[in-house]
C-alpha cells in the first residue's frame, strides 16, 4: 500500500520526491495563473484599441452612407473626411470604403510610412442602404503600437511575477512538507 | 473508504494539503500582483479610448454650436452622455464643461480621479470642454472574471498532486522494498497512462466545434453531423481493434505496444493540429483511436501480467484512477488553452502529453515472461450462449449502452456544441465536463461502498440511469450555460451510482456463463456493446441536434435514458435474482 | 427582319453591354436584357436616377424606355396602349396618379385600359391601399408592388417621441379623403397602444362635401386648447395645400410644432419630418423589378414596403422660434435646415 511505504521509507531521497511534486503542482499553478491573466489583458487591450478606432470608422461610415444614399460619386468630400479621421489618430494608417464584393472604392493616400505586415489590425464596419441590403464596409486599418507596447510590457512584468511566484510557492510547499515530514508518525 | 484511517493515510492527507495550500497560496500571489500590473498598464490605453470619446462627444457639440445653439441651452445632452456610457461601460464619468470649468451636463459619478479633457472649440476659439474618467472598478472586475477560471485550475491542481504523489512516490516507495506484488510495474505504468489520458481528455471540449468549424460550406450533410463523425470515428477504432489488439499486445509485448500506440497518439494529435479538412480530421481521429486503444489494451495487458488475481482488483483501481484524473484535469485545461490560443494550439498539447506519455512509458521494465499464463481464446459459440441470455441483454442494452450513448452523445458530442452555439467560449465546455468526471469521482466510493453493503444492484443501476438523465431536462426551463452544467452533474452523479453496480450485476446475471466459460465472452461482449454505445452516442444526439437544435437535442437524449432506466427498473422485477 | 429587330434591341443596350463586358465578363453570355417601360408625371427626378444607377452599378442589362405625361392626366391612355402593343418585362410608374393611370385600381373590372398582365413596380404612392392600388401591402394579391415613401406611423410616432416626448398629439385632416381616414384610424389605434391620446379635427366642408380653408387657424386653436404637443400633418392633398399658409403659421403662433409626413409638408415650415430621398425610393424600386425580372419572386408576392431609413429633417429656424432645440443625439444624423442662431430671429 502507498500509504504503508510513506510510513516505512520517509527517507531524504523520497522527501525530494515531495518537494519535486510539489514544485511541478507550483509551476502548473502560478503558471496558468500567469497565462489567464495575461489572456484577460490581452483581450481587455485589444478591445480597448477596437473601439478606439471604431469611432472615425463610425463617422467615416455616416459620410460614406449619407452620399452613396444621393448617388452622389464617393470621391470629394467623402474623401476628405477619410482624409481628416485618418489624421485625427497616428496610429491610423489607412482608411478604406469596400464594396460588397471586397473591391476598395476609396482609401486614404499613402501618407504614412507602413508598418510590417504582421502588425496592422483592422476594424470593418458594415454599411447599409436604406432598404438594409449591405453596401459594403468602412476598414479602418491601424497599428495598434501603444497597445503591443502595453502587451510586451506586461508579458515581462508576468515573467517576472509568475517566476517569483513559482520560487516562492516551491520553498513555501518544501517547508510545509519538511515540516509535516518531521512530525510524521510515530515509530512503530 | 474505510471509517478508520491510519496514520499513514493522515500522513498523506496532509503532505497533499500542505501542497495544495502552498499552491494555493502561490497562486492568489500570482493574481494578487497580475491586478497591479494591468492596472498600471491597462489605464493608460483605456485612457487614450476615453480621450476620442470624449473628442467625438466634443465635435458633435461643435456640430451642434456651428448651427447656431449656444452651450448652455443644449438639449438632451445628459441622455446622449448616458448612451456614451452605456456603449463604454469603462467611462465612470462624462461630463460637458463650460469655458469656466463649471459642469454643464455629466453623466455617472465623479470619483475625483484625473480625467482626460478634450476641449470643445468653436470657430476657433475653446469655449468648453468634454471630460472623461475612467472607471477603477471596471478595471478591478477584468481580474474577477477570471476567478472562476482559477478556481478551476486549483481543482486541477488538487487531482494533479495526488496522481504525481501516487506515481513518484509510490514507485520510489515501491523500488526500495521491493515487493514482489507487481506494485513497482503498477506505481510506473500510471504516470504514462495519466498523459496519455490527458492527451486524450484535453480534445474534448473543443474538438466537436472545429470539427463543425472545418465542414465545407455546401457538403451534403450537415455540418452538426459532420461534427459527430471524428468521435465516432475514434470510438468505432477502440470499439472493433479491442479483440485485435488484445492478441496482438499479448504476443508483441505489451510494454511495445504501449509505446507505439504512444507514438500513434502523437502522429494522430499532431495531424488533427494541422488538419484542413474534415475529412482528414476524421482520419486523424481515427488513427488517435488506433493508438489509445493499443495503451488501453497494453496497459490492461501489464496489470494482468503483474497481479495475481487477488491484487487485479487493485490494480484495476489504479487504473480506473488514472483515467478519471485525467478526466477531470483535461478538459478544463484544453478549454482554456483553445480559448486563448485556438483549437490547433489544443490539439498541439495533447500531442505534447502524448509525447510526455511515450516518454515515461519507457520507464517500463521490458516485456518478459508472464507472470500467469495467458487465458485460452473464447469461442464464438460461448459468445452465442452469452448474447442468448436474455438477462445479459438486460443489462446491457437497457442500462450499459443508454449510459455510453448519453456519456458520448450529450457530454462529448453536445455540450461543445451547445456551448458554442450559446456563444460561449471551449473553456465553459471544458468545465462542464470537469464537473462530470468531479461528480463521477466523488461519488464512486460511496457507490461502491453501498455495493459492498448489499444495496439491491438492479435497483442501483436503474436508478443511477434515470437520476443521469435528470440533467437533461433541464435545457426544458431555459437557455444559456448553466442548465450544462446541471446536465453534466447529474450525469457523473447517476453514472457513478450506475457503473459501481453495473459490472457486479453482470457477473450475478451471467454467473452460469462465467463459471462455464471464464469472464473472457461476457465482459468481452459486455465492453464491447459499451463501445458500440460510445460509438453511436454521437450520431443519435447528432441527429436530434440535426432536426430540432441542440436544446432539445439534450432533452431526447435524457428523454431516451430515462426510457430504458424506467424498462429496466420495470424488467428488474423479472429478471433478478 | 430578324437582323433589324436584333440592331433594334443592340443600339440602346449597347451602353449597358458596354459596362457589362468590362465589369462582368460572364453577362456576355446573359440573355437579351430586360425592357422596362418607365412612366413618369414630372420629367427626370431622382427616382429615375435612383432607378437607372441600381441596374448600371450591377451591370445588368436593362433597355429602359422612358414616357413621361409632363403633368398632364390626360396623355395616360396613350401610353397605356404603347405598353400594351410593345410588351415590356416591366413597367415602373411614379405617383399615386400615374399608378392607378396604368394598373387601374384593384378591385375594378378589366375594361381593357390598363395593364393587367405585366409586373408593375411604382414609386411614390402615399398609401397604396387607400389609393385602392392593391388590397393589402403584405400580399397585393396582382402583379403589383413597389416602394411607398411615407414612413410607418409607428416610426413617425418614435421620431416625434425621440424630438420630444408627448402624451397627446393633434391631427387634421379631410374627411373626403380615404387615406387620411386610414391613416387616423391607425393612429387611434396606435395611440391607444402608448397611452397617447389622439385629438383630431376634420377641415370644414362646402355643400359639396369638399374641404375648405375656412376656420382652419380656430381647428389649430382648439386642438392646442384640447392639450395637443405636437400637430401631425398626415399625407393628405388638400392639407398639403394649405399647410403653408394657414395651417402651419397658425400652429407656429400658438407655440405648437409641427410634424411632416411628407417632403412637401416639411418645406411649409414644420419643424420635423421624416422624408424619403427620392433616390433611394428609386434604388428600392429598382430592387424590386430586379427581383422580378430575375425571376426570382413572383410579382404578386413581393409586399409594398417602404425604405427602413429615412432622412430626419430639422428646421433649426422654426426650432429657434418655437424655443423647442432638438437634442443633441440628433445633430448626428439629421439634416437640419436653417440655423438655431438667436440674431436669426426676428
Amino acid at each position: 500500500m502507498f500509504a504503508r511505504h510513506i510510513q516505512q521509507s520517509l527517507a531524504f531521497a523520497n522527501i525530494v520526491r515531495l518537494m519535486g511534486v510539489a514544485t511541478v503542482v507550483a509551476l502548473f499553478g502560478t503558471g496558468m495563473c500567469g497565462f489567464l491573466g495575461y489572456y484577460k489583458f490581452k483581450s481587455a487591450v485589444e478591445a480597448a484599441a477596437r473601439s478606439r478606432m471604431s469611432v472615425p470608422a463610425a463617422s467615416v461610415r455616416a459620410g460614406a452612407e449619407a452620399a452613396l444614399s444621393l448617388g452622389v460619386p464617393l470621391a470629394g468630400e467623402t474623401r476628405a473626411l477619410l482624409q481628416r479621421e485618418r489624421s485625427a489618430d497616428p496610429e491610423i494608417v489607412e482608411i478604406a470604403i469596400i464594396d460588397a464584393a471586397g473591391r476598395t472604392l476609396l482609401r486614404t493616400d499613402a501618407g504614412r510610412a507602413a508598418p510590417p505586415p504582421g502588425e496592422v489590425d483592422e476594424v470593418h464596419l458594415p454599411m447599409r442602404n436604406s432598404f438594409d441590403q449591405p453596401l459594403g464596409d468602412v476598414v479602418v486599418r491601424y497599428a495598434a503600437t501603444s497597445a503591443r507596447g502595453a502587451l510586451a510590457r506586461m508579458r515581462e512584468r508576468l515573467a517576472v511575477i509568475v517566476a517569483a511566484g513559482w520560487i516562492g510557492t516551491s520553498l513555501l510547499a518544501a517547508a510545509g512538507i519538511a515540516l509535516v515530514a518531521r512530525r510524521g508518525p510515530a515509530p512503530r | 473508504m474505510s471509517a478508520a484511517r491510519t496514520e499513514p493515510q493522515r500522513l498523506q492527507s496532509r503532505l497533499v494539503a500542505t501542497i495544495l495550500a502552498a499552491v494555493m497560496l502561490g497562486m492568489l500571489g500570482v493574481t494578487w500582483a497580475t491586478q497591479h500590473a494591468l492596472q498600471d498598464l491597462l489605464r493608460p490605453e483605456l485612457q487614450r479610448k476615453a480621450g476620442v470619446v470624449g473628442g467625438s462627444v466634443g465635435e458633435l457639440v461643435g456640430k451642434a454650436l456651428d448651427h447656431g445653439l449656444e452651450l448652455p441651452e443644449l438639449a438632451g445632452v445628459a441622455a446622449h452622455l448616458d448612451a456614451v456610457r452605456r456603449e463604454h461601460p469603462e467611462l465612470a464619468w462624462i461630463a460637458l464643461r463650460d469655458d469656466a470649468g463649471a459642469v454643464l451636463f455629466s453623466s455617472g459619478r465623479d470619483d475625483g480621479t484625473r480625467g482626460v479633457a478634450v476641449p470643445v472649440v468653436h470657430l476657433g476659439r475653446p469655449v468648453g470642454a468634454v471630460e472623461t474618467q475612467v472607471s477603477d472598478a471596471w478595471i478591478r472586475h477584468i481580474l474577477l472574471e477570471a476567478a472562476l477560471d482559477l478556481g478551476v485550475v486549483f481543482v486541477v491542481a488538487i487531482f494533479l498532486t495526488r496522481e504525481l504523489l501516487h506515481t513518484f512516490v509510490g514507485a520510489g516507495a515501491a523500488a526500495s522494498t521491493g515487493t514482489a506484488d507487481g506494485a513497482p510495474v503498477l506505481a510506473r505504468l500510471r504516470l504514462p497512462l495519466f498523459l496519455f489520458m490527458l492527451a486524450e481528455e484535453s480534445t474534448r471540449a473543443f474538438l466537436p466545434g472545429f470539427a463543425k468549424a472545418l465542414a465545407p460550406a455546401g457538403s451534403a450533410l450537415s455540418p452538426d453531423l459532420l461534427a459527430a463523425l471524428p468521435i465516432v470515428a475514434f470510438m468505432l477504432v477502440v470499439a472493433l481493434g479491442q479483440p485485435v489488439l488484445a492478441t496482438w499486445s499479448e504476443r508483441a509485448g505489451a510494454r511495445r505496444i504501449l509505446l507505439r500506440g504512444a507514438l500513434l497518439g502523437v502522429a494522430g494529435s499532431a495531424g488533427a493540429a494541422l488538419a484542413a479538412h474534415v475529412g482528414t480530421f476524421i482520419a486523424w481521429r481515427g488513427l488517435c483511436g488506433l493508438g489509445y486503444g493499443m495503451v488501453f489494451v497494453a496497459g490492461q495487458g501489464l496489470v494482468l501480467q503483474h497481479t495475481t488475481a487477488a491484487g487485479r482488483t487493485r490494480g484495476f483501481a489504479l487504473f480506473v484512477g488514472a483515467i478519471m484524473a485525467a478526466a477531470v484535469c483535461g478538459p478544463p485545461i484544453g478549454g482554456m488553452l483553445a480559448e486563448h490560443l485556438g483549437p490547433r494550439a489544443g490539439f498541439g498539447l495533447a500531442a505534447a502529453f502524448a509525447a510526455a506519455a511515450w516518454l515515461a512509458a519507457r520507464g517500463l521494465p521490458a516485456d518478459g515472461s508472464h507472470a500467469s499464463p495467458a487465458p485460452p481464446a473464447p469461442a464464438p459459440r460461448d459468445y452465442a450462449r452469452v448474447f442468448a441470455q436474455g438477462r445479459f441483454l438486460w443489462v446491457t442494452a437497457l442500462a450499459a449502452v443508454p449510459a455510453k450513448l448519453v456519456l458520448a452523445g450529450s457530454v462529448f458530442y453536445l455540450v461543445p456544441l451547445y456551448v458554442a452555439a450559446a456563444g460561449a467560449s471551449p473553456s465553459v465546455a471544458g468545465r462542464a465536463m470537469m464537473l462530470y468526471a468531479v461528480a463521477l469521482v466523488l461519488v464512486l466510493p460511496r457507490a461502491t461502498h453501498w455495493v459492498e453493503r448489499g444495496v439491491p444492484l438492479a435497483r442501483m443501476v436503474g436508478a443511477g440511469l434515470c437520476v443521469s438523465a435528470l440533467g437533461g431536462f433541464a435545457l426544458l426551463a431555459g437557455d444559456g450555460v448553466l442548465p450544462v452544467y446541471l446536465v453534466t452533474a447529474l450525469l457523473g452523479l447517476g453514472q457513478g451510482l450506475s457503473i459501481a453496480a453495473q459490472s457486479s450485476l453482470l457477473s450475478q446475471v451471467c454467473a452460469a456463463e462465467i463459471a462455464a466459460h471464464g469472464s473472457g465472452p461476457a465482459f468481452g461482449a459486455y465492453r464491447l456493446l459499451e463501445r458500440l454505445g460510445n460509438a453511436s452516442g454521437p450520431v443519435v444526439a447528432g441527429a436530434f441536434a440535426m432536426l430540432a437544435g441542440p436544446s432539445s437535442a439534450f432533452v431526447a437524449m435524457a428523454a431516451l435514458v430515462l426510457a430504458c432506466g424506467l424498462s429496466f427498473l420495470l424488467l428488474a422485477r423479472r429478471a433478478a435474482p | 427582319m430578324k437582323r433589324r429587330d436584333v440592331l433594334a434591341l443592340a443600339l440602346p443596350g449597347a451602353a449597358a453591354q458596354a459596362i457589362a463586358a468590362t465589369a462582368a465578363p460572364a453577362a456576355r453570355a446573359m440573355p437579351a436584357p430586360w425592357r422596362i417601360f418607365a412612366v413618369t408625371y414630372r420629367g427626370r427626378t431622382d427616382v429615375e436616377r435612383g432607378f437607372a444607377d441600381y441596374f448600371a452599378a450591377r451591370a445588368l442589362p436593362v433597355e429602359i424606355t422612358w414616357r413621361d405625361i409632363a403633368l398632364d392626366p390626360a396623355r395616360l391612355p396613350a401610353v397605356v396602349d404603347e405598353i400594351r402593343r410593345a410588351r415590356p418585362h416591366l413597367v415602373h410608374t411614379w405617383g399615386t396618379g400615374v399608378t392607378l393611370g396604368v394598373a387601374g385600381r384593384w378591385d375594378a373590372p378589366d375594361d381593357g385600359r390598363h395593364v393587367r398582365d405585366l409586373p408593375v413596380v411604382f414609386s411614390l404612392v402615399a398609401s397604396p391601399v387607400g389609393a385602392g392600388i392593391v388590397p393589402d401591402v403584405h400580399a397585393p394579391g396582382r402583379p403589383v408592388t413597389g416602394v411607398s415613401h411615407v414612413a410607418s406611423l409607428a416610426v413617425q410616432l418614435q421620431t416625434m417621441a425621440s424630438y420630444r416626448p408627448f402624451r397627446a398629439v393633434g391631427m387634421l385632416h379631410s374627411p373626403n379623403e380615404p387615406n387620411s381616414a386610414a391613416v387616423l384610424k391607425e393612429l387611434q389605434a396606435l395611440g391607444r397602444q402608448r397611452g397617447i391620446a389622439v385629438l383630431a379635427r376634420p377641415f370644414h366642408v362646402n355643400a359639396g362635401g369638399q374641404p375648405i380653408p375656412a376656420g382652419a387657424p380656430e381647428l389649430v386653436r382648439q386642438l392646442r386648447s384640447d392639450g395637443a404637443e405636437w400637430l401631425y400633418m398626415p399625407p393628405d392633398s388638400f392639407l398639403s395645400t394649405q399647410a403653408r399658409d394657414i395651417v402651419v403659421p397658425a400652429a407656429l403662433a400658438l407655440g405648437l410644432p409641427a410634424f411632416a409626413s411628407t417632403e412637401q409638408l416639411m418645406s411649409a415650415g414644420a419643424l420635423l419630418g421624416l422624408v424619403s430621398r427620392y433616390y433611394n425610393v428609386g434604388q428600392f424600386a429598382a430592387y424590386k423589378a430586379e427581383r422580378i425580372l430575375a425571376g426570382k419572386v413572383p410579382a404578386d408576392r413581393i409586399p409594398v414596403e417602404t425604405l427602413t431609413r429615412f432622412s430626419l429633417q430639422i428646421d433649426l429656424g422654426v426650432a429657434r422660434r418655437l424655443g423647442v432645440l432638438p437634442p443633441l443625439e440628433m445633430f448626428n444624423y439629421a439634416e437640419l435646415i436653417g440655423d438655431a442662431g438667436k440674431a436669426s430671429l426676428p
